[in-house]
Protein backbone atom coordinates (compact mmCIF):
# COMPACT_ATOMS: atom_id res chain seq x y z
CA UNK A 1 0.00 0.00 0.00
CA UNK A 2 2.95 2.38 0.58
CA UNK A 3 3.76 1.99 -3.12
CA UNK A 4 0.27 3.10 -3.98
CA UNK A 5 0.61 6.30 -1.96
CA UNK A 6 3.69 7.38 -3.89
CA UNK A 7 2.09 6.78 -7.23
CA UNK A 8 0.34 9.03 -9.67
CA UNK A 9 -3.07 10.13 -8.41
CA UNK A 10 -6.31 10.13 -10.37
CA UNK A 11 -9.06 12.63 -9.61
CA UNK A 12 -12.57 11.31 -9.51
CA UNK A 13 -15.73 13.13 -8.55
CA UNK A 14 -18.75 11.63 -6.85
CA UNK A 15 -22.39 12.21 -7.72
CA UNK A 16 -22.49 14.87 -4.98
CA UNK A 17 -19.49 16.62 -6.59
CA UNK A 18 -16.87 15.67 -4.02
CA UNK A 19 -13.45 15.24 -5.61
CA UNK A 20 -11.38 12.32 -4.39
CA UNK A 21 -7.78 11.49 -5.28
CA UNK A 22 -7.05 7.80 -5.84
CA UNK A 23 -3.69 6.19 -6.64
CA UNK A 24 -3.62 4.99 -10.27
CA UNK A 25 -2.82 1.40 -9.33
CA UNK A 26 -5.68 1.27 -6.86
CA UNK A 27 -8.34 2.53 -9.25
CA UNK A 28 -7.06 0.05 -11.84
CA UNK A 29 -9.43 -2.44 -10.15
CA UNK A 30 -12.30 -0.52 -11.72
CA UNK A 31 -12.58 -1.69 -15.30
CA UNK A 32 -14.89 1.24 -16.04
CA UNK A 33 -12.39 3.91 -14.98
CA UNK A 34 -9.43 1.97 -16.30
CA UNK A 35 -10.97 1.75 -19.76
CA UNK A 36 -11.98 5.40 -19.64
CA UNK A 37 -8.42 6.49 -18.80
CA UNK A 38 -7.04 4.40 -21.63
CA UNK A 39 -9.66 5.66 -24.09
CA UNK A 40 -8.96 9.28 -23.16
CA UNK A 41 -5.22 8.77 -23.55
CA UNK A 42 -4.64 9.64 -19.92
CA UNK A 43 -3.09 6.35 -19.04
CA UNK A 44 0.47 7.30 -19.98
CA UNK A 45 0.28 10.82 -18.67
CA UNK A 46 2.48 11.27 -15.60
CA UNK A 47 0.46 14.21 -14.34
CA UNK A 48 -2.79 14.08 -12.40
CA UNK A 49 -5.79 14.60 -14.64
CA UNK A 50 -6.93 18.22 -14.44
CA UNK A 51 -10.60 17.43 -14.90
CA UNK A 52 -11.92 14.84 -12.45
CA UNK A 53 -13.54 11.74 -13.87
CA UNK A 54 -17.21 11.93 -12.97
CA UNK A 55 -18.65 8.90 -11.17
CA UNK A 56 -22.18 10.10 -11.45
CA UNK A 57 -23.97 7.13 -9.93
CA UNK A 58 -22.02 6.93 -6.69
CA UNK A 59 -22.21 9.30 -3.74
CA UNK A 60 -19.06 10.34 -1.86
CA UNK A 61 -19.51 8.14 1.27
CA UNK A 62 -19.97 5.02 -0.87
CA UNK A 63 -17.19 6.02 -3.25
CA UNK A 64 -14.79 6.44 -0.31
CA UNK A 65 -15.81 3.00 0.93
CA UNK A 66 -15.26 1.51 -2.51
CA UNK A 67 -11.81 3.12 -2.66
CA UNK A 68 -10.90 1.79 0.77
CA UNK A 69 -11.82 -1.71 -0.47
CA UNK A 70 -9.69 -1.19 -3.58
CA UNK A 71 -6.77 0.09 -1.48
CA UNK A 72 -6.79 -3.12 0.52
CA UNK A 73 -7.22 -5.42 -2.48
CA UNK A 74 -5.37 -3.74 -5.36
CA UNK A 75 -2.45 -6.17 -5.11
CA UNK A 76 -4.66 -9.28 -5.08
CA UNK A 77 -4.37 -11.68 -8.01
CA UNK A 78 -6.76 -10.75 -10.82
CA UNK A 79 -9.99 -12.73 -10.33
CA UNK A 80 -10.82 -15.07 -13.19
CA UNK A 81 -14.04 -14.78 -15.15
CA UNK A 82 -17.04 -16.63 -13.82
CA UNK A 83 -17.30 -20.01 -15.37
CA UNK A 84 -20.69 -21.64 -15.55
CA UNK A 85 -19.24 -24.90 -14.31
CA UNK A 86 -17.50 -23.35 -11.30
CA UNK A 87 -19.25 -23.79 -7.99
CA UNK A 88 -20.08 -20.49 -6.36
CA UNK A 89 -19.19 -20.60 -2.67
CA UNK A 90 -20.32 -17.99 -0.20
CA UNK A 91 -18.43 -19.18 2.87
CA UNK A 92 -15.03 -17.97 1.72
CA UNK A 93 -15.29 -14.25 2.57
CA UNK A 94 -12.04 -13.09 4.18
CA UNK A 95 -12.08 -11.66 7.71
CA UNK A 96 -11.12 -8.19 6.41
CA UNK A 97 -14.04 -8.24 3.96
CA UNK A 98 -16.37 -9.53 6.67
CA UNK A 99 -15.49 -6.48 8.79
CA UNK A 100 -15.73 -4.22 5.75
CA UNK A 101 -19.24 -5.50 5.00
CA UNK A 102 -20.57 -4.88 8.50
CA UNK A 103 -22.78 -2.09 7.19
CA UNK A 104 -26.50 -1.47 7.05
CA UNK A 105 -28.37 -3.05 4.19
CA UNK A 106 -28.87 0.21 2.34
CA UNK A 107 -25.11 0.74 2.24
CA UNK A 108 -24.56 -2.88 1.17
CA UNK A 109 -26.90 -2.48 -1.79
CA UNK A 110 -25.29 0.85 -2.71
CA UNK A 111 -21.89 -0.85 -2.61
CA UNK A 112 -23.23 -3.54 -4.96
CA UNK A 113 -24.54 -0.92 -7.37
CA UNK A 114 -21.26 1.03 -7.18
CA UNK A 115 -19.19 -2.13 -7.74
CA UNK A 116 -21.41 -2.94 -10.68
CA UNK A 117 -21.20 0.58 -12.16
CA UNK A 118 -17.44 0.80 -11.68
CA UNK A 119 -17.06 -2.83 -12.78
CA UNK A 120 -14.96 -3.97 -9.81
CA UNK A 121 -15.34 -7.73 -10.04
CA UNK A 122 -13.88 -8.66 -6.67
CA UNK A 123 -16.06 -6.19 -4.78
CA UNK A 124 -19.16 -7.23 -6.71
CA UNK A 125 -18.44 -10.90 -5.95
CA UNK A 126 -18.00 -10.38 -2.23
CA UNK A 127 -21.04 -8.10 -1.83
CA UNK A 128 -23.24 -10.55 -3.75
CA UNK A 129 -21.98 -13.34 -1.49
CA UNK A 130 -22.92 -11.24 1.53
CA UNK A 131 -26.47 -10.86 0.16
CA UNK A 132 -26.67 -14.60 -0.59
CA UNK A 133 -25.57 -15.33 2.99
CA UNK A 134 -28.41 -13.14 4.24
CA UNK A 135 -30.90 -15.37 2.37
CA UNK A 136 -29.44 -18.76 3.22
CA UNK A 137 -31.26 -20.90 5.76
CA UNK A 138 -34.15 -18.46 6.20
CA UNK A 139 -37.88 -19.07 5.87
CA UNK A 140 -39.87 -17.00 3.36
CA UNK A 141 -41.16 -14.76 6.15
CA UNK A 142 -37.64 -14.19 7.52
CA UNK A 143 -36.39 -13.34 4.02
CA UNK A 144 -39.29 -10.91 3.60
CA UNK A 145 -38.41 -9.21 6.87
CA UNK A 146 -34.69 -9.12 6.08
CA UNK A 147 -35.11 -7.52 2.67
CA UNK A 148 -38.38 -5.68 3.20
CA UNK A 149 -39.96 -7.70 0.42
CA UNK A 150 -43.48 -6.65 -0.45
CA UNK A 151 -45.80 -9.61 -0.26
CA UNK A 152 -47.83 -9.71 -3.44
CA UNK A 153 -49.58 -13.02 -2.85
CA UNK A 154 -53.34 -13.29 -3.11
CA UNK A 155 -55.41 -12.76 0.10
CA UNK A 156 -55.97 -16.54 0.37
CA UNK A 157 -52.25 -17.11 0.26
CA UNK A 158 -51.64 -14.38 2.83
CA UNK A 159 -54.10 -16.10 5.13
CA UNK A 160 -51.95 -19.19 4.94
CA UNK A 161 -48.85 -17.19 5.81
CA UNK A 162 -50.63 -15.88 8.89
CA UNK A 163 -51.42 -19.46 9.82
CA UNK A 164 -47.76 -20.27 9.44
CA UNK A 165 -46.80 -17.48 11.83
CA UNK A 166 -49.41 -18.67 14.29
CA UNK A 167 -47.78 -22.08 14.32
CA UNK A 168 -44.41 -20.49 15.02
CA UNK A 169 -45.79 -18.66 18.03
CA UNK A 170 -47.17 -21.82 19.67
CA UNK B 1 -34.80 0.27 3.75
CA UNK B 2 -36.41 0.67 0.37
CA UNK B 3 -38.78 -2.20 -0.45
CA UNK B 4 -37.77 -4.96 -2.85
CA UNK B 5 -34.17 -3.79 -3.25
CA UNK B 6 -33.28 -7.28 -4.48
CA UNK B 7 -35.65 -6.82 -7.40
CA UNK B 8 -34.09 -3.50 -8.31
CA UNK B 9 -30.60 -4.90 -8.78
CA UNK B 10 -29.37 -5.30 -12.36
CA UNK B 11 -30.10 -8.72 -13.88
CA UNK B 12 -26.53 -10.01 -13.84
CA UNK B 13 -26.16 -8.99 -10.19
CA UNK B 14 -29.38 -10.84 -9.32
CA UNK B 15 -27.94 -13.78 -11.26
CA UNK B 16 -24.77 -13.70 -9.19
CA UNK B 17 -26.75 -13.76 -5.94
CA UNK B 18 -29.22 -16.41 -7.08
CA UNK B 19 -26.54 -18.69 -8.47
CA UNK B 20 -24.81 -18.72 -5.09
CA UNK B 21 -27.88 -20.16 -3.39
CA UNK B 22 -28.75 -23.76 -2.70
CA UNK B 23 -31.97 -25.18 -4.18
CA UNK B 24 -33.73 -25.03 -0.81
CA UNK B 25 -32.89 -21.33 -0.45
CA UNK B 26 -34.07 -20.67 -3.99
CA UNK B 27 -37.34 -22.40 -3.22
CA UNK B 28 -37.83 -20.37 -0.04
CA UNK B 29 -36.89 -17.14 -1.82
CA UNK B 30 -39.46 -17.92 -4.51
CA UNK B 31 -42.07 -18.25 -1.77
CA UNK B 32 -41.62 -14.67 -0.55
CA UNK B 33 -43.53 -13.00 -3.39
CA UNK B 34 -44.75 -13.52 -6.93
CA UNK B 35 -42.24 -10.98 -8.21
CA UNK B 36 -39.40 -12.75 -6.43
CA UNK B 37 -40.51 -16.04 -7.94
CA UNK B 38 -40.46 -14.46 -11.38
CA UNK B 39 -36.97 -13.12 -10.65
CA UNK B 40 -35.66 -16.58 -9.67
CA UNK B 41 -37.31 -18.05 -12.79
CA UNK B 42 -35.68 -15.44 -15.01
CA UNK B 43 -32.21 -16.67 -14.02
CA UNK B 44 -33.02 -20.01 -15.72
CA UNK B 45 -31.12 -22.25 -13.35
CA UNK B 46 -30.47 -25.66 -14.85
CA UNK B 47 -31.58 -28.65 -12.82
CA UNK B 48 -32.64 -32.24 -13.12
CA UNK B 49 -35.44 -33.94 -11.25
CA UNK B 50 -36.03 -37.26 -9.57
CA UNK B 51 -39.77 -37.89 -9.42
CA UNK B 52 -40.99 -40.91 -7.51
CA UNK B 53 -44.66 -41.78 -7.27
CA UNK B 54 -43.93 -44.95 -5.34
CA UNK B 55 -45.82 -44.66 -2.08
CA UNK B 56 -42.98 -45.56 0.27
CA UNK B 57 -40.63 -43.20 -1.58
CA UNK B 58 -43.04 -40.55 -2.79
CA UNK B 59 -40.83 -37.58 -3.52
CA UNK B 60 -39.70 -34.86 -5.85
CA UNK B 61 -36.01 -34.07 -5.76
CA UNK B 62 -34.39 -31.22 -7.60
CA UNK B 63 -30.64 -31.41 -8.27
CA UNK B 64 -28.77 -28.37 -9.55
CA UNK B 65 -26.68 -29.25 -12.58
CA UNK B 66 -23.89 -26.89 -11.61
CA UNK B 67 -22.98 -28.26 -8.20
CA UNK B 68 -25.24 -31.29 -7.67
CA UNK B 69 -26.79 -29.66 -4.58
CA UNK B 70 -30.31 -30.92 -4.02
CA UNK B 71 -33.59 -30.29 -2.30
CA UNK B 72 -36.25 -32.91 -1.70
CA UNK B 73 -39.97 -32.89 -1.02
CA UNK B 74 -41.11 -36.11 0.59
CA UNK B 75 -44.78 -36.94 0.93
CA UNK B 76 -46.76 -39.10 3.27
CA UNK B 77 -50.21 -39.25 4.77
CA UNK B 78 -49.14 -39.42 8.40
CA UNK B 79 -49.57 -36.45 10.74
CA UNK B 80 -46.46 -34.40 11.49
CA UNK B 81 -45.11 -32.80 14.65
CA UNK B 82 -47.19 -29.62 14.98
CA UNK B 83 -44.58 -27.50 16.71
CA UNK B 84 -42.28 -27.32 13.75
CA UNK B 85 -44.90 -27.22 11.07
CA UNK B 86 -44.74 -24.64 8.31
CA UNK B 87 -47.14 -23.95 5.48
CA UNK B 88 -46.16 -23.58 1.87
CA UNK B 89 -48.36 -22.39 -0.98
CA UNK B 90 -47.53 -23.76 -4.39
CA UNK B 91 -49.49 -22.90 -7.49
CA UNK B 92 -52.50 -21.92 -5.37
CA UNK B 93 -52.44 -25.22 -3.51
CA UNK B 94 -51.86 -24.98 0.20
CA UNK B 95 -49.62 -27.51 1.88
CA UNK B 96 -50.58 -26.87 5.46
CA UNK B 97 -48.37 -29.43 7.11
CA UNK B 98 -44.78 -29.31 6.02
CA UNK B 99 -41.70 -29.83 8.13
CA UNK B 100 -37.97 -29.62 7.58
CA UNK B 101 -36.47 -32.79 8.99
CA UNK B 102 -33.00 -31.90 7.82
CA UNK B 103 -31.46 -29.08 5.85
CA UNK B 104 -32.49 -30.08 2.38
CA UNK B 105 -35.53 -32.28 2.98
CA UNK B 106 -39.04 -31.03 3.43
CA UNK B 107 -41.61 -33.58 4.54
CA UNK B 108 -45.21 -32.89 3.64
CA UNK B 109 -48.40 -34.47 4.80
CA UNK B 110 -50.95 -34.47 2.02
CA UNK B 111 -53.99 -36.68 1.63
CA UNK B 112 -53.44 -37.33 -2.04
CA UNK B 113 -49.74 -38.10 -2.28
CA UNK B 114 -49.65 -38.39 -6.08
CA UNK B 115 -51.51 -35.12 -6.46
CA UNK B 116 -49.03 -33.48 -4.06
CA UNK B 117 -46.07 -34.73 -6.08
CA UNK B 118 -47.59 -33.36 -9.27
CA UNK B 119 -48.15 -29.93 -7.74
CA UNK B 120 -44.66 -29.71 -6.26
CA UNK B 121 -43.07 -31.00 -9.46
CA UNK B 122 -44.90 -28.44 -11.57
CA UNK B 123 -43.89 -25.65 -9.21
CA UNK B 124 -40.23 -26.67 -9.17
CA UNK B 125 -40.05 -27.43 -12.89
CA UNK B 126 -41.43 -23.95 -13.50
CA UNK B 127 -38.86 -22.42 -11.15
CA UNK B 128 -35.87 -24.31 -12.57
CA UNK B 129 -35.04 -25.30 -16.12
CA UNK B 130 -34.56 -28.99 -16.50
CA UNK B 131 -35.81 -32.46 -17.20
CA UNK B 132 -36.78 -35.57 -15.28
CA UNK B 133 -33.63 -37.66 -14.91
CA UNK B 134 -35.22 -40.44 -12.89
CA UNK B 135 -38.86 -41.40 -12.90
CA UNK B 136 -40.13 -44.06 -10.54
CA UNK B 137 -43.78 -44.97 -10.93
CA UNK B 138 -46.37 -47.47 -10.00
CA UNK B 139 -48.30 -47.15 -13.26
CA UNK B 140 -51.47 -48.57 -11.77
CA UNK B 141 -51.77 -45.76 -9.22
CA UNK B 142 -51.20 -42.65 -11.32
CA UNK B 143 -52.81 -41.28 -14.43
CA UNK B 144 -49.85 -41.70 -16.74
CA UNK B 145 -51.29 -39.90 -19.76
CA UNK B 146 -52.15 -36.87 -17.65
CA UNK B 147 -48.73 -36.78 -16.00
CA UNK B 148 -46.85 -37.20 -19.26
CA UNK B 149 -49.09 -34.63 -20.92
CA UNK B 150 -48.23 -32.08 -18.25
CA UNK B 151 -44.52 -32.91 -18.37
CA UNK B 152 -44.15 -32.21 -22.06
CA UNK B 153 -40.52 -31.40 -22.80
CA UNK B 154 -39.30 -32.60 -19.43
CA UNK B 155 -39.73 -36.33 -19.82
CA UNK B 156 -38.09 -37.22 -23.16
CA UNK B 157 -34.61 -36.98 -21.64
CA UNK B 158 -35.41 -39.32 -18.76
CA UNK B 159 -32.38 -41.49 -18.20
CA UNK B 160 -33.68 -43.84 -15.56
CA UNK B 161 -37.15 -45.34 -15.55
CA UNK B 162 -38.12 -47.43 -12.56
CA UNK B 163 -41.41 -49.26 -12.55
CA UNK B 164 -42.10 -50.23 -8.99
CA UNK B 165 -45.04 -52.48 -8.38
CA UNK B 166 -43.35 -55.25 -6.50
CA UNK B 167 -45.15 -58.56 -6.71
CA UNK B 168 -48.06 -57.08 -8.65
CA UNK B 169 -49.13 -57.34 -12.24
CA UNK B 170 -48.76 -54.58 -14.77
CA UNK B 171 -50.74 -54.34 -17.96
CA UNK B 172 -49.14 -54.53 -21.39
CA UNK B 173 -50.74 -51.21 -22.29
CA UNK B 174 -49.26 -49.27 -19.38
CA UNK B 175 -45.85 -50.83 -19.69
CA UNK B 176 -45.78 -50.02 -23.40
CA UNK B 177 -46.84 -46.46 -22.70
CA UNK B 178 -43.98 -45.93 -20.26
CA UNK B 179 -41.34 -47.58 -22.41
CA UNK B 180 -42.39 -45.71 -25.53
CA UNK B 181 -42.11 -42.40 -23.71
CA UNK B 182 -38.50 -42.62 -22.65
CA UNK B 183 -35.48 -42.57 -24.85
CA UNK B 184 -33.48 -45.60 -25.93
CA UNK B 185 -30.20 -45.77 -24.03
CA UNK B 186 -31.79 -45.13 -20.66
CA UNK B 187 -31.69 -47.36 -17.62
CA UNK B 188 -34.77 -49.45 -17.14
CA UNK B 189 -35.82 -51.15 -13.91
CA UNK B 190 -38.93 -53.27 -13.92
CA UNK B 191 -40.07 -54.46 -10.52
CA UNK B 192 -43.43 -55.78 -11.50
CA UNK B 193 -45.02 -58.75 -13.24
CA UNK B 194 -45.66 -58.11 -16.92
CA UNK B 195 -47.97 -60.46 -18.86
CA UNK B 196 -46.39 -63.81 -19.85
CA UNK B 197 -46.51 -62.92 -23.53
CA UNK B 198 -45.21 -59.38 -23.09
CA UNK B 199 -43.16 -58.19 -26.03
CA UNK B 200 -41.56 -54.79 -26.62
CA UNK B 201 -38.21 -54.79 -28.38
CA UNK B 202 -37.42 -51.27 -27.14
CA UNK B 203 -36.53 -52.80 -23.76
CA UNK B 204 -33.59 -54.57 -25.35
CA UNK B 205 -32.16 -51.25 -26.51
CA UNK B 206 -31.90 -49.73 -23.03
CA UNK B 207 -28.35 -49.40 -21.74
CA UNK B 208 -28.98 -50.81 -18.28
CA UNK B 209 -31.78 -53.31 -17.78
CA UNK B 210 -32.99 -54.79 -14.51
CA UNK B 211 -36.06 -56.99 -14.64
CA UNK B 212 -37.28 -58.59 -11.47
CA UNK B 213 -39.77 -61.00 -13.03
CA UNK B 214 -38.21 -62.15 -16.25
CA UNK B 215 -40.58 -65.05 -16.92
CA UNK B 216 -41.80 -63.35 -20.11
CA UNK B 217 -38.34 -63.25 -21.68
CA UNK B 218 -37.55 -65.73 -24.43
CA UNK B 219 -34.36 -66.97 -26.05
CA UNK B 220 -34.82 -64.42 -28.83
CA UNK B 221 -34.60 -61.63 -26.25
CA UNK B 222 -31.18 -62.88 -25.18
CA UNK B 223 -29.95 -63.14 -28.74
CA UNK B 224 -31.17 -59.64 -29.57
CA UNK B 225 -29.79 -57.91 -26.47
CA UNK B 226 -28.25 -54.54 -27.26
CA UNK B 227 -27.34 -53.24 -23.82
CA UNK B 228 -24.37 -52.60 -21.55
CA UNK B 229 -25.71 -54.44 -18.54
CA UNK B 230 -28.71 -56.69 -18.07
CA UNK B 231 -30.00 -58.38 -14.95
CA UNK B 232 -32.85 -60.84 -15.34
CA UNK B 233 -34.25 -62.18 -12.10
CA UNK B 234 -36.67 -65.12 -11.80
CA UNK B 235 -36.19 -66.15 -15.39
CA UNK B 236 -37.43 -69.28 -17.14
CA UNK B 237 -34.34 -69.57 -19.31
CA UNK B 238 -33.01 -73.07 -19.93
CA UNK B 239 -29.44 -74.37 -20.22
CA UNK B 240 -30.00 -74.59 -23.92
CA UNK B 241 -30.92 -70.88 -24.02
CA UNK B 242 -27.70 -69.95 -22.21
CA UNK B 243 -25.60 -72.15 -24.44
CA UNK B 244 -27.25 -70.69 -27.52
CA UNK B 245 -26.59 -67.20 -26.20
CA UNK B 246 -22.90 -67.91 -25.51
CA UNK B 247 -22.46 -69.42 -28.99
CA UNK B 248 -24.19 -66.37 -30.45
CA UNK B 249 -21.96 -63.98 -28.48
CA UNK B 250 -18.83 -65.83 -29.62
CA UNK B 251 -19.79 -65.35 -33.26
CA UNK B 252 -21.22 -61.86 -32.96
CA UNK B 253 -19.53 -58.49 -33.07
CA UNK B 254 -21.43 -57.16 -30.04
CA UNK B 255 -19.01 -54.81 -28.34
CA UNK B 256 -21.61 -53.23 -26.08
CA UNK B 257 -22.48 -55.92 -23.56
CA UNK B 258 -20.34 -55.82 -20.43
CA UNK B 259 -22.43 -57.67 -17.91
CA UNK B 260 -25.26 -60.15 -17.97
CA UNK B 261 -26.86 -61.75 -14.95
CA UNK B 262 -29.60 -64.34 -15.14
CA UNK B 263 -31.26 -65.94 -12.18
CA UNK B 264 -32.21 -69.50 -13.07
CA UNK B 265 -32.19 -73.02 -11.72
CA UNK B 266 -28.70 -74.49 -11.99
CA UNK B 267 -27.17 -77.91 -11.50
CA UNK B 268 -23.80 -79.36 -12.39
CA UNK B 269 -25.12 -81.41 -15.28
CA UNK B 270 -26.74 -78.31 -16.74
CA UNK B 271 -23.52 -76.36 -16.47
CA UNK B 272 -21.68 -79.20 -18.22
CA UNK B 273 -24.28 -79.09 -20.98
CA UNK B 274 -23.68 -75.39 -21.47
CA UNK B 275 -19.93 -75.80 -21.52
CA UNK B 276 -19.83 -78.82 -23.83
CA UNK B 277 -18.28 -77.99 -27.16
CA UNK B 278 -17.42 -74.39 -26.22
CA UNK B 279 -13.81 -73.43 -26.66
CA UNK B 280 -12.78 -72.53 -23.13
CA UNK B 281 -9.52 -70.81 -22.25
CA UNK B 282 -7.65 -71.25 -18.98
CA UNK B 283 -6.74 -67.95 -17.45
CA UNK B 284 -4.84 -67.20 -14.30
CA UNK B 285 -7.08 -65.39 -11.86
CA UNK B 286 -4.29 -63.15 -10.70
CA UNK B 287 -4.07 -60.93 -13.75
CA UNK B 288 -7.77 -60.63 -14.52
CA UNK B 289 -8.55 -57.58 -12.46
CA UNK B 290 -7.29 -54.97 -14.88
CA UNK B 291 -9.43 -56.34 -17.69
CA UNK B 292 -12.80 -56.46 -15.98
CA UNK B 293 -15.34 -53.85 -16.82
CA UNK B 294 -16.51 -51.15 -14.47
CA UNK B 295 -20.12 -51.00 -15.47
CA UNK B 296 -23.28 -49.98 -13.69
CA UNK B 297 -25.39 -52.95 -12.81
CA UNK B 298 -28.21 -54.05 -10.62
CA UNK B 299 -30.96 -51.90 -9.28
CA UNK B 300 -28.74 -49.26 -7.74
CA UNK B 301 -27.08 -47.38 -10.56
CA UNK B 302 -24.47 -46.08 -8.15
CA UNK B 303 -23.02 -49.57 -7.88
CA UNK B 304 -20.28 -50.61 -10.18
CA UNK B 305 -19.13 -54.02 -11.09
CA UNK B 306 -15.89 -54.68 -9.31
CA UNK B 307 -13.34 -57.19 -10.48
CA UNK B 308 -12.85 -58.39 -6.91
CA UNK B 309 -16.50 -59.34 -6.77
CA UNK B 310 -16.03 -62.21 -9.17
CA UNK B 311 -13.39 -63.77 -6.93
CA UNK B 312 -15.70 -64.07 -3.94
CA UNK B 313 -16.17 -67.71 -3.04
CA UNK B 314 -19.73 -68.80 -3.81
CA UNK B 315 -21.71 -69.66 -0.71
CA UNK B 316 -23.64 -72.72 -1.86
CA UNK B 317 -24.82 -74.81 -4.79
CA UNK B 318 -22.96 -75.91 -7.86
CA UNK B 319 -20.46 -73.38 -9.00
CA UNK B 320 -18.06 -73.13 -11.85
CA UNK B 321 -16.46 -70.52 -13.95
CA UNK B 322 -14.65 -70.47 -17.23
CA UNK B 323 -13.44 -67.99 -19.77
CA UNK B 324 -14.43 -67.89 -23.41
CA UNK B 325 -12.45 -66.16 -26.11
CA UNK B 326 -13.82 -64.46 -29.24
CA UNK B 327 -11.05 -64.60 -31.84
CA UNK B 328 -12.64 -62.03 -34.19
CA UNK B 329 -11.91 -59.14 -31.84
CA UNK B 330 -9.87 -60.94 -29.15
CA UNK B 331 -12.52 -60.28 -26.51
CA UNK B 332 -12.57 -62.46 -23.47
CA UNK B 333 -15.56 -63.11 -21.25
CA UNK B 334 -15.85 -64.94 -17.97
CA UNK B 335 -18.93 -67.09 -17.46
CA UNK B 336 -19.72 -67.81 -13.87
CA UNK B 337 -22.33 -70.13 -12.41
CA UNK B 338 -23.15 -70.01 -8.74
CA UNK B 339 -26.06 -69.61 -6.34
CA UNK B 340 -28.56 -70.10 -9.16
CA UNK B 341 -27.04 -67.21 -11.03
CA UNK B 342 -25.44 -67.23 -14.43
CA UNK B 343 -23.18 -64.23 -14.90
CA UNK B 344 -21.20 -63.16 -17.90
CA UNK B 345 -18.46 -60.56 -17.46
CA UNK B 346 -17.07 -59.25 -20.71
CA UNK B 347 -13.55 -57.94 -20.38
CA UNK B 348 -13.36 -54.30 -21.36
CA UNK B 349 -10.16 -54.57 -23.38
CA UNK B 350 -9.19 -57.36 -25.77
CA UNK B 351 -7.22 -60.19 -24.25
CA UNK B 352 -3.61 -59.26 -24.91
CA UNK B 353 -2.81 -61.84 -27.57
CA UNK B 354 -1.64 -59.03 -29.83
CA UNK B 355 1.41 -58.10 -27.73
CA UNK B 356 2.30 -61.79 -27.39
CA UNK B 357 2.25 -62.20 -31.16
CA UNK B 358 4.51 -59.17 -31.46
CA UNK B 359 6.94 -60.69 -28.96
CA UNK B 360 6.88 -64.05 -30.73
CA UNK B 361 7.87 -62.36 -34.00
CA UNK B 362 11.06 -61.12 -32.46
CA UNK B 363 12.02 -64.54 -31.01
CA UNK B 364 14.08 -67.32 -32.57
CA UNK B 365 11.78 -69.78 -34.37
CA UNK B 366 12.32 -72.64 -31.87
CA UNK B 367 11.33 -70.39 -28.94
CA UNK B 368 8.35 -68.91 -30.80
CA UNK B 369 7.06 -72.42 -31.57
CA UNK B 370 7.38 -73.38 -27.90
CA UNK B 371 5.30 -70.41 -26.77
CA UNK B 372 2.75 -70.81 -29.55
CA UNK B 373 2.27 -74.43 -28.53
CA UNK B 374 1.82 -73.46 -24.90
CA UNK B 375 -0.76 -70.80 -25.75
CA UNK B 376 -2.64 -73.11 -28.09
CA UNK B 377 -2.78 -75.71 -25.30
CA UNK B 378 -4.50 -73.04 -23.22
CA UNK B 379 -7.13 -72.50 -25.86
CA UNK B 380 -5.74 -69.28 -27.28
CA UNK B 381 -5.59 -68.97 -31.02
CA UNK B 382 -2.25 -67.51 -32.04
CA UNK B 383 -2.07 -66.63 -35.73
CA UNK B 384 0.72 -68.19 -37.77
CA UNK B 385 3.42 -65.95 -39.27
CA UNK B 386 2.99 -64.49 -42.71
Amino acid sequence: MTDAKNERQIKISSSDNEIILVPRNVIRLSTTINTLLQDLGLDDDEATNAEPIPVQNVAAPILRKVISWCQYHYQDPVPTDDSDSREKRTDDISSWDTEFLKVDQGTLFELILAANYLDIKGLLDVTCKAVANMIKGKSPEEIRRTFNIKNDFTPEEEEQIRKENAWCED
Amino acid sequence: MEADMLLKLPYHVQKKVVESLDPQDLFELSQTSEKMREMVKSIKIKAKFVVSFVESHAKVRVILMKNQRDFEFLFNQLPLDNKKIVTRVLNETVFEECIFLCDNKMHCKYENVNQGILIVFHYLSDLFQGYIETLAVDPETIELERFFGKCEGKIGETQILKINRVGNAISQEKLDFLIENIRVGSSFYLQSNPPDDYQNDKILGMDIIYIMSSHFLKRSHLINLNCISATFRNSLFTYSDIREFLCHWLHSNDDKLQYLEIQMVLNLEGIRQIRRGLQVVKMSKGNRDQYFPRVRFGENTGDHLDAKWIHLPPSSGPNQEFDIFRPSDQKLATARFSNNLFQLFVWHVPYPVGPIVERIRKMPKWRADQIREKLTANGLVVPEEG
